[in-house]
């Protein structure tokens, strides 16, 4: 095992739209399973969709209860 | 190995029971399966008891099985607690089934209890061990099945109206069961039009929240003859397999693939020889995703099955008999031993309205719990007729 630097670029996998909220969150939101170019799948939120086929990155997000947290957005 | 019957099965009433408590679930359950058997509580060596919300909702991370068993009057004998996410029943199943095959134990009670009703964000998606990061971001179990089922859709051509029709469909067996929760008849229209919870999944496409408990009875070949035992119905397979996180398309669950191939080879029996499933139904859109994943149909067939009614009563292979997850709700420990539960009363021909016609060979199913983005865990047992 070791440890790996990760571009936080990926494409998405499936998405959904969260209606029905977890406490702590506001809904509605886009929640996608996102492959980074890496190999891991991560679940977080998504801003927009992408065209089709088209890549994510990381970006900053307010998560659960106002902290700070990650999502991915589109990216050219 | 020793033959592994199953004597005697019992349950509680599915629902919402604020004023009922582990103890007095767990109680009822042990004791009808016990009735149910025609044994004395003193006859029972060993017992495991699933149970997996027991120690966050009731300060009883462990000791569940001792509770109920004490409380139906039987001490003395070792007695384990089964945690293993939506599977805790399955499983707990499937430590009394080893019990008996080591030929260690002649009488082996499993037990499995669980109230979720007390969960303080009532009416909110349960949340999930092994998945507290992705929780922080958003991530909920539903969502994760939307998930699914949105790849599910675009892989096969399913609609919103397939998934809705499964749910139709378990409530409509429901209804012929005296224990389910939800026995009222539902229509597409209702359950598109219930509340969003994740697209495509509306709130009558989730199983609801649940209290119950159910228990079995298993014994050894030998100890059946001894015992004079009747209604038995044989084990035929044990298969319990943890997730292999490859990371593959969310339409498919590589893990209930593989826990249903174990289960046909152990028993020498072709997913053709399948007449009832009780399988994990915690969302509409999973059943139909199940019927692919444990071979009851070719990939891709799962949505004409559901339109061709082949997995309803009266169909091919009937599915989801009880009512599902969906109409009885999900207390994790419990359903599993639910299922098998069912499945003794199909393969007895005791079923009442919702028997399955000469139903011989009968399977159930449980997936649970997450690690890696993958299912953690999946149990599938094959149960036969004797005679």
């Amino acid at each position: 095992m070791e440890r790996a630097n990760l571009s936080g670029l990926g494409t998405v996998h499936a998405y959904t739209r969260v209606v029905r909220p977890p406490a702590g969150f506001e809904a509605p939101y886009l929640l996608a399973a996102v492959d980074l170019a890496e190999g891991p799948r991560l679940f977080a939120q998504l801003t927009d969709l992408p065209a089709a086929g088209g890549r994510v990155g990381v970006v900053p997000a307010v998560a659960k209860n106002g902290q700070p947290a990650f999502g991915f957005a589109p990216r050219p | 190995m020793t033959g592994v019957l199953v004597a005697g099965v019992g349950t509680t009433d599915f629902g919402k029971f604020p004023d009922r408590t582990l103890a007095d679930l767990g109680r009822e359950a042990v004791l009808a399966a016990l009735d149910d058997t025609r044994l004395p509580g003193s006859a029972v060596q060993v017992a495991y008891a699933g149970h997996a919300r027991t120690g966050r909702l009731h300060a009883r991370e462990n000791g569940v099985g001792q509770l109920a068993l004490w409380e139906a009057g039987i001490r003395d004998i070792p007695i384990t607690g089964v945690g293993n996410f939506c599977a805790s029943g399955s499983s707990a199943f499937r430590e009394a089934v080893l019990a008996i095959m080591t030929g260690l134990y002649d009488v082996a009670l499993a037990v499995g209890v669980e109230k979720l009703s007390s969960r303080a964000e009532a009416g909110r998606p349960l949340t999930s061990d092994g998945m507290e990061l992705e929780g922080e971001l958003g991530f909920t179990p539903p969502a994760y099945f939307a998930m699914a089922a949105q790849r599910y859709m675009a892989r096969t051509g399913a609609t919103p109206e397939t998934f809705a029709m499964v749910a139709v469909k378990n409530r409509h067996h429901a209804a012929m069961n005296p224990h389910a929760q939800y026995r009222s008849p539902i229509t597409v229209g209702d359950v598109l039009r219930s509340p969003m919870i994740a697209e495509p999944l509306t709130q009558l496409s989730c199983c609801p929240t649940g209290d119950g408990a159910a228990a079995a009875v298993l014994v050894s070949e030998r100890a059946a003859g001894r015992l004079n035992l009747d209604r038995l119905v044989r084990v035929r397979a044990t298969s319990l397999v943890s997730g292999g996180y490859r990371r593959g398309d969310l339409s498919s669950f590589e893990i209930d693939q593989r826990a249903a191939r174990g289960a046909y080879e152990m028993a020498g029996i072709d997913p053709e020889g399948i007449d009832v499933a009780e399988v994990h139904d915690a969302f509409t859109a999973t059943e139909v995703i199940h019927y692919e994943d444990l071979f009851l149909c070719p990939p891709g067939e799962g949505p004409r099955m559901v339109h061709a009614g082949e997995t309803a009563l009266g169909g091919r292979v009937p599915v989801s008999t009880r009512g599902g997850l969906l109409s009885n709700g999900h207390p994790l420990g419990a359903t599993g031993l639910a299922q098998v539960h069912e499945i003794v009363t199909q393969l007895r021909g005791e079923a009442g309205a919702r028997q399955v016609a000469g139903a011989r060979i009968g399977l159930t199913h449980c997936v649970g719990g997450f690690l890696d983005g993958d299912a953690a865990s999946s149990a599938v047992h094959l149960l036969e007729r004797v005679g």
